[in-house]
């Protein structure tokens, strides 16, 4: 079982008018032991100084930086 | 808590699995769920579009997308959306609200203003904050950069919609 507890550290952003994306890699605790490292991207829509909607794309990797 | 109804399909290989030694699955979705503090209602496999329902509920929303997150990597999965349900006394707080909905405190409007700070914006200030929350699992602080319907897309993953309830208890 994983667990959120430990979320990414790595970020990098952009923004144009009120949609941001970032490139984030991180690595997730698993409950059961061991670590999930991910790397997303992500589309960050604001409205009003807040986030209204958040779409991402996820990849678990298991073998190296890339896969 | 809020309760959320779950969506999912499994991937060919988790049916093949399943047939060679099958396994009662609700242990397992109960064992996501009560760990971060929830509890799981009902757990039915069905015909259609989805191989099978859950209804459960969690702490908030950021303890949900956490359960689906977690359930999602596991890889049994092909597909995983989760709504936020709400009650009907809910829905009526929320046409009630709805009256005082239709103008912007002047507050708010200013917070739209995107404010220059060298290369930072106040955007960017917000999505970080929101990133520093899931680090120190401090779910005020995301909560407090997220508009009340805010909606969470993680691509073949889950999709969560509706309002943030736990903002209301907050």
């Amino acid at each position: 079982m994983d667990s959120l507890r430990r979320i990414p550290v790595d970020r990098r952003m952009v923004e144009q008018g009120d949609v941001l994306m970032a490139e984030i890699t991180g690595t997730v605790r698993r409950a059961a032991g061991g670590e999930m490292r991910m790397s997303m991207a992500e589309v960050f829509v604001m409205r009003h100084g807040r986030i209204a909607e958040r779409r991402a794309w996820v990849i678990v990797l298991t073998e190296n930086d890339y896969r | 808590m809020p309760l959320y109804l779950s969506r999912f399909s499994y991937t060919h290989e988790t049916w093949a699995t399943l047939i060679r030694n099958p396994e009662d699955r609700r242990k397992a979705a109960q064992t996501y769920i009560e760990s971060v503090g929830g509890k799981l209602h009902g757990f039915w496999y069905a015909f259609g579009t989805h191989d099978g329902y859950n209804l459960w509920e969690a702490p908030d929303n950021v303890s949900m997308a956490a359960v689906a997150l977690a359930i999602s990597g596991g890889g049994a999965l092909s597909s995983f959306e989760t709504t936020v349900l709400l009650t009907v006394d809910e829905a009526m707080a929320a046409l009630r609200k709805a009256k005082s909905a239709t103008e912007l405190p002047a507050r708010s409007v200013s917070r739209a203003r995107t404010i220059r700070r060298g290369n930072m914006s106040q955007n960017m200030d917000t999505v970080n904050a929101y990133l520093d929350g899931f680090r120190k699992n401090d779910h005020e602080q995301i909560l407090s950069c997220l508009t009340d319907d805010i909606k969470w897309t993680v691509f073949g993953a889950f999709q969560l919609t509706g309002a943030w309830s736990s903002r209301a208890t907050s």
